[in-house]
């Protein structure tokens, strides 16, 4: 893994979400805070989930939007696989958050067909990152997340089913991750 | 073009042409040969080719009868070459299978009936239940070939059967043993028979997506790992580095302190 990995992918996101979409990047910079945390347990990978966590978000920005097919994760992964980030980079970002099920419901399940989810302990841990933090970068349990977004996206019937189906994929990437943080 | 291919192909536009159908005996040889202008031997090489390819079936003391021709029986070949192909290729029959399997799950929703359902359910509870790899494999198999089935079209059925393969299928868990836990694969295959019973095709097709999506991840990250170290010293990707990002309050330590500016 490149050494400046993470320091490039948070100037990307500033540059791409501070000032068009800034709730986005203050969500970003919290996920990146608790990535801060989570990663000296996983070694190698440590650096990657500090990048990945700057970055999931990045098909909000407009941009990557501009390029894209219209759903976010997917975005994020093709612009950041056209700027020559990691394949790995961006196979995590379109996967973050289970997001290939809201793609799916969505009718983009094609996008995910040269996409990996890779079910590591990073993911996991990206997972975990992404779901404890609120939407203006706040800490936040999964599960007030979980009925924030019935919320936010009061009246988005896709997101209704989503809040349905992944929670107990989200809550044991969750419990998997607070393990390993645990034990290790 | 040699004599036996183009044996080959004269015996090919009998049956394209209708003048063979499935099922029907093939005159002698002799006559055979002298309406097709062939010698008798290259019509015998010929015959034992599309044998081979399932067009063709002896019975012994019979004679030489066309097959069915079912898309299963033609192209069961597939299998055999699927198990052929080496780790690069493999990483195009993953997508492959992306592409064909939500579309045949979604399809199977429309298609399955209650019957069907309870047996791909079972099928689930015996791969949870199942304590060796090789018991996970052959009811994991199962319950795809259930589905597949229930998709009702015998070429989708065939195509992805091949794809799908047990020899595949088997080094996909051997894989998932060894990094992820089997749990997770199971939870979506939970959630298509659970679609499937709903004759929900969405979610159905978004539940494969998801499934295979992850299984055959280990196949494109052991071609990555070939790969990198066949180029080990361009193991550095080249960034394109985004314009001088504008430093804001509250940023996150890692670049405040300069912790990770290794470049």
């Amino acid at each position: 893994m490149a050494p400046d990995l993470p320091a490039w992918a948070l100037a990307l996101a500033e540059e791409k979400l501070a000032e068009a979409v800034p709730r986005r990047w203050a969500h970003a910079q919290g996920v990146v805070r608790r990535a801060e945390a989570v990663a000296p347990f996983l070694g190698e990978d440590g650096d990657l989930l500090l990048a990945v966590a700057a970055v999931h978000d990045l098909g909000f920005a407009p941009d990557a939007a501009a390029i894209g097919v219209g759903f976010p994760a997917v975005d994020a992964a093709r612009y950041l696989e056209k700027l020559g980030a990691p394949r790995r980079l961006a196979h995590l970002v379109a996967h973050s958050a289970y997001s290939a099920l809201e793609g799916s419901l969505r009718g983009f399940g094609a996008e995910y067909v040269d996409c990996d989810d890779e079910r590591t302990p990073l993911r996991d841990a990206l997972w975990y990152c992404c779901l404890t933090t609120g939407p203006d970068g706040e800490p936040m349990t999964l599960e007030e997340r979980i009925s924030e977004w019935s919320v936010r996206y009061a009246g988005d019937a896709v997101i209704a089913r989503y809040a349905e189906l992944a929670p107990p994929e989200l809550r044991a990437a969750v419990a998997r991750t607070e393990e390993r943080l645990r034990v290790s | 073009m040699g004599a036996i291919e183009s044996a080959i192909n004269k015996l090919r536009d009998l049956i394209v042409s209708g003048e063979l159908s499935p099922g029907d005996r093939l005159l002698p040889e002799p006559e055979l040969a002298a309406q097709l202008g062939v010698s008798r031997n290259t019509l015998r090489e010929a015959v034992r080719a599309l044998i081979q390819a399932k067009v063709l079936d002896v019975r012994r003391g019979d004679g030489t009868y066309v097959t069915s021709l079912e898309p299963n029986l033609l192209l069961s070949g597939l299998n055999f070459v699927v198990e052929l192909m080496q780790d690069h290729t493999l990483v195009e029959v993953a997508e492959v299978r992306r592409i064909l399997e939500p579309a045949a799950t979604a399809l199977a929703a429309t298609r399955i009936d209650d019957a069907t359902v309870e047996k791909v359910r079972k099928a689930l509870d015996r791969m949870q239940a199942a304590t060796t790899t090789e018991a996970l494999v052959v009811e994991d198999a199962e319950f795809h070939r259930l589905i597949f089935e229930a998709a009702g079209n015998s070429t989708l059925q065939a195509i992805l059967s091949a794809l799908v393969s047990q020899t595949t299928k088997a080094r996909v868990w051997r894989a998932e043993s060894r990094g992820g836990p089997k749990a997770i694969t199971l939870v979506e295959h939970r959630r298509i028979v659970d679609a499937l019973a709903e004759r929900d095709p969405v979610l159905a097709g978004a539940a494969a997506t998801v499934l295979v999506s992850a299984a055959d991840h280990w196949i494109r990250h052991l071609w990555d790992e070939t790969v990198h170290e066949a180029n080990a010293t361009d193991s550095v990707p080249k960034l394109r580095a985004p314009a001088a990002a504008r430093r804001t309050k509250g940023k996150p330590s890692s670049v405040a302190a300069g912790r990770r500016n290794g470049a």
